[in-house]
């Protein structure tokens, strides 16, 4: 069943003339992640940003983007207000920066799960515990007292996950959501999506330039690059048999790098 | 908190020290003899014994160092001297002069943070909008307006032209509107620009993406917007308290205003040295303590700054 | 230069450019292109309209606007100049030093700035003006003892923050001078960013320098200066209000054309506000 569908989907900034996103079209089945990949400035986040209205007033979106059969492009605030969060959630990149520095992380969770679930606070407090809990966060409650800046950006980004999914939204965007952390807390961050997969019937939409991230999340990817949209398929066929010249370069260095990592590893453990 | 709050007035002290030791220096800039200047105004002829008597009295004849010890510690006690012109004691004139002054900044700081805030406020809603550009271009040009120049239009056009409000003097408790208009219009534009600016840079920010992406109404998003910018607010508001003070001194001469901004023109063509130390030394006390106590407030609202320090 | 580039494209900014520079050339040439002496005394003439023989009428002792207000811009905005200049240099100088040497020096010149800065500069001003007397030569150097501690600073900050750029850092490990670095890399970016702080500091210069005049402690009557000129308006408001219009204007625009050329210049040069996301709005 198809619950998303985006049809030549265009971004262009009217202050700079810029064309951000060209002509991107694709299809979110439920229960099959999909990941955009391409490298930074390529425009894969625009593209999930524009389909959901979070852009500035000066940043024009032409095309289409159905969710459930409804144009989100073309709908009310109120009405895409209500498909934000509740229906499709979203995990931003930089975590360090999401949450208001002024408050704490329980307040704004709170406020997110009251908006969307309509629960009173201390249902509310009772959800977000348990969601902290459900993402590997084991002193939930302390967590919830801290503000954003005494927090790891790992934890932040953790937190913004439970957030996402305690709303248990339809889809679930997760902007780079591994680029920010180091490698240890990428692995668990990663562990916490796979969990998450197979928990709930979440489908997702993985934007990363990280070809591993991708390979292991994913269904389907779409490759973007220089605004366009170079190849389209299932992440197997797509990683196995690239058809693009760029697709083919990524997956070429990506296995350089996985080989010279091996090998260093190798030499590590032959030492040892 | 009380750590940082404790840290931070130590940290004053020798700043309150440089200050006084600055105030003190600047009568020795003073091309003429202040004993000679004393004897002048009071229309003495100044002879050498009456001049050496003057020094003896004014203490001028002690070595710089030992002058400036008895001057500051006199200071803290409110002694500031005599005028040089009448006699009096300098403190007793400041003291008359200041509640007319602290009512005028007080009315114009009311103004201030009224129309500043609301105005960007409406800027931040209707960013781009007709409203937005039409503030921003007053803002423009009030900040290029010179203040007596508002100051001399609203005379003429509210005393003169329309005869509603008196050009002068503080007979009535509508004598302080115009004043207080004057006043605060420059620093209106400067803090419209400010707070306005800010506001519509947290707007971009990170968090309230986030925030729009978490489903959050419009109402609670501007909220989140405008406590975010309250911090620079405040502290740029509680930054113009003193300077509103010291920029009466136009206000006040133009009005006929009988504070200490008048008190301290006055003072200046008529040599009176006493009362522009006093005068001066007095605003950057009160500078810096409205500095400190903005710093303490921006501590309070912020988390993130009572870690550091 | 991208941003000359897009100075260039910004037509509002070059108007601004070229009414100021007109403005300063009328200043320079203001003794031939004044109709008349703007300080002969005329009282026959008193409170004239606009006419052919004085293009903006004449004030109450029947001296010409028009030449006073030209004569003014010597006064007005070049004095400003003057200590603008005068101000940069210094400013340049000490702050040059506490940047690029930093350690104890850096330490000692920034505590004296501290000092400086806890005065609101009005009240600094009127303090040294106190103390040396009214005149032109006293307001200018007391608004350089008021500017110097924030230029210092502001020329302080823009070197460390260049200095710890990583372009530069690389330059240091790979071998170049210190004077190579400092000229190639430092000088220009730091002489940039400074004159386009000087062109937005430039209006409340001017501002400061003909309020001053205006409360009589800065210029000397007769000599035609725009605050001066507006004081003297003040005394026939009741009977002449036109009289107030041409320095309140003339003042006016000279600093909304500095005012609005400053933030063109900060917008083309990128300066203080970084390129933090303009994506991710």
């Amino acid at each position: 069943m198809v619950m998303l569908e985006v049809k030549n989907l265009s971004i262009q900034d009217t202050q700079s003339n810029e064309v951000i996103v060209e002509d991107i079209s694709f299809k979110l089945e439920r229960g099959r992640s999909l990941g955009i990949v391409g490298e930074s400035g390529s425009g894969k986040s625009m593209t999930v940003k524009g389909m959901l209205g979070l852009i500035a007033p000066w940043i024009t979106v032409s095309g289409a983007a159905y969710f459930e059969d409804a144009d989100m492009l073309r709908m009310k605030t109120k009405s895409i207000r209500d498909i934000r969060a509740r229906h499709i959630s979203m995990i931003l990149q930089d975590a360090m920066s999401a949450f208001d520095s002024l408050d704490t992380i329980g307040k704004q969770m709170q406020e997110t799960l009251c908006e969307n679930l309509i629960i009173s606070r201390t249902e509310a407090k009772q959800v977000s515990l348990r969601e902290l809990e459900r993402v590997g966060i084991k002193e939930a409650a302390q967590v919830l007292k801290k503000y954003p800046h005494q927090l790891s950006g790992g934890m932040l980004q953790r937190c913004m996950i439970a957030i996402a999914a305690a709303v248990q939204p339809d889809i679930i965007i997760a902007d780079e959501p591994t680029t920010a952390l180091d490698a240890i807390t990428q692995k668990e961050v990663i562990a916490t999506f796979q969990h998450l997969q197979a928990q709930s019937g979440t489908t997702f939409i993985f934007i990363s330039h990280d070809l591993g991230v991708i390979q292991q999340l994913t269904e389907d990817v779409l490759v973007m690059k220089d605004a366009k949209q170079v190849e389209y398929g299932r992440t197997e066929n797509v990683f196995q048999h690239p058809q693009n010249e760029y697709t083919k370069y990524l997956v070429d260095t990506r296995i350089k790098l996985t080989r010279a990592f091996e090998q260093s590893m190798r030499k590590d453990s032959y030492h040892a | 908190m009380k750590r940082y709050i404790t840290k931070r007035i130590i940290s004053i002290i020798p700043l309150l020290i440089g200050i006084s030791f600055l105030a003190f220096i600047l009568i020795n800039l003073s091309e003429s003899d202040p004993a000679e200047v004393a004897l002048r105004v009071n229309e003495i002829t100044p002879t050498e014994t009456a001049v050496a008597e003057m020094r003896e009295e004014l203490g001028l004849d002690k070595p710089f160092f030992e002058r400036y010890i008895t001057w500051v510690t006199s200071s803290i006690k409110g002694d500031f001297g005599n005028s040089f012109v009448n006699n009096k004691p300098v403190i007793e004139e400041i003291g008359q002069a200041l509640p007319a002054t602290l009512m005028l900044a007080l009315v114009a700081f009311v103004m201030i943070v009224f129309i500043s805030v609301s105005a960007s406020i409406l800027c931040t809603i209707y960013e781009g909008s007709i409203i937005d550009r039409t503030i921003r271009g007053f803002v423009f040009i009030a900040e290029a307006m010179p203040g007596y120049w508002i100051g001399l239009l609203l005379i003429w056009f509210f005393s003169i032209k329309l005869n509603l409000l008196p050009t002068s003097g503080m007979s009535s408790w509508t004598s302080v509107i115009l004043p207080a208009v004057t006043l605060a219009f420059a620093y209106i534009s400067t803090y419209v620009r400010l707070i306005r600016n800010n506001m519509v840079q947290n707007k971009n920010e990170n968090f309230v993406l986030y925030a729009k992406a978490r489903g959050m109404k419009e109402g609670i998003i501007l909220k989140r917007i405008f406590k975010n910018s309250l911090q620079s607010a405040i502290t740029a508001l509680g930054m113009s308290i003193p300077k509103l003070i010291a920029g009466t001194v136009i206000v006040e001469n133009i009005f006929a205003w009988p504070g200490i901004g008048r008190l301290s023109v006055t003072a200046i063509f008529n040599y009176d040295y006493p009362v522009i130390q006093a005068y001066v030394f007095l605003m950057a006390v009160l500078f810096v303590i409205c500095n400190l106590l903005v710093d303490i407030v921006t501590a309070i609202f912020d988390p993130r700054m009572r870690k550091e320090v | 230069m991208g941003g000359l580039n897009k100075l260039m494209r910004d037509r509002s900014a070059m108007i601004c450019i070229i009414f100021l520079t007109l403005v300063v050339l009328a200043g320079i040439f203001a003794p031939w292109l004044a109709p008349h002496s703007p300080i002969d005394v005329n009282v026959k003439e008193k409170l004239a309209g606009i006419s052919t023989t004085y293009p903006l009428g004449t004030d109450q002792l029947g001296r010409c606007i028009f030449s006073r207000l030209l004569y003014g811009i010597r006064t007005t905005v070049f004095i400003a100049f003057i200590t603008m200049i005068v101000t940069i240099v210094i400013g340049t100088l000490i702050g040059g030093i506490a940047g690029l040497f930093r350690g104890k020096i850096d330490e000692i010149i920034m505590r004296i700035c501290d000092v400086f800065m806890s005065f609101p500069s009005e009240v600094m001003i009127l303090a040294i003006i106190g103390m040396m007397g009214p005149g032109l030569t006293n307001i200018v150097i007391a608004s350089i003892i008021a500017k110097w501690a924030w230029y210092t600073r502001m020329v302080r900050s823009i070197i460390i923050k260049y200095a710890d750029k990583n372009y530069i850092q690389f330059a240091r490990v790979s071998g170049f001078s210190r004077w190579h670095i400092f000229k190639k890399h430092i000088m220009p970016n730091t002489v940039g960013e400074i004159s386009v702080l000087a062109t937005l500091d430039a209006g409340s210069v001017i501002l400061m320098i003909s309020a001053l005049s205006f409360l009589g402690l800065g210029v000397q009557a007769p000599t035609p200066e725009w605050g001066m000129m507006l004081n003297e308006a003040k005394n026939v408001m009741t009977i002449y209000p036109e009289l107030m219009l041409a320095p309140g204007i003339a003042i006016l625009v000279v600093v909304a054309a500095f005012n609005f050329l400053g933030d063109s210049l900060q917008d083309a040069f990128n300066v203080k506000r970084g390129k933090r996301g303009k994506r991710m709005r």
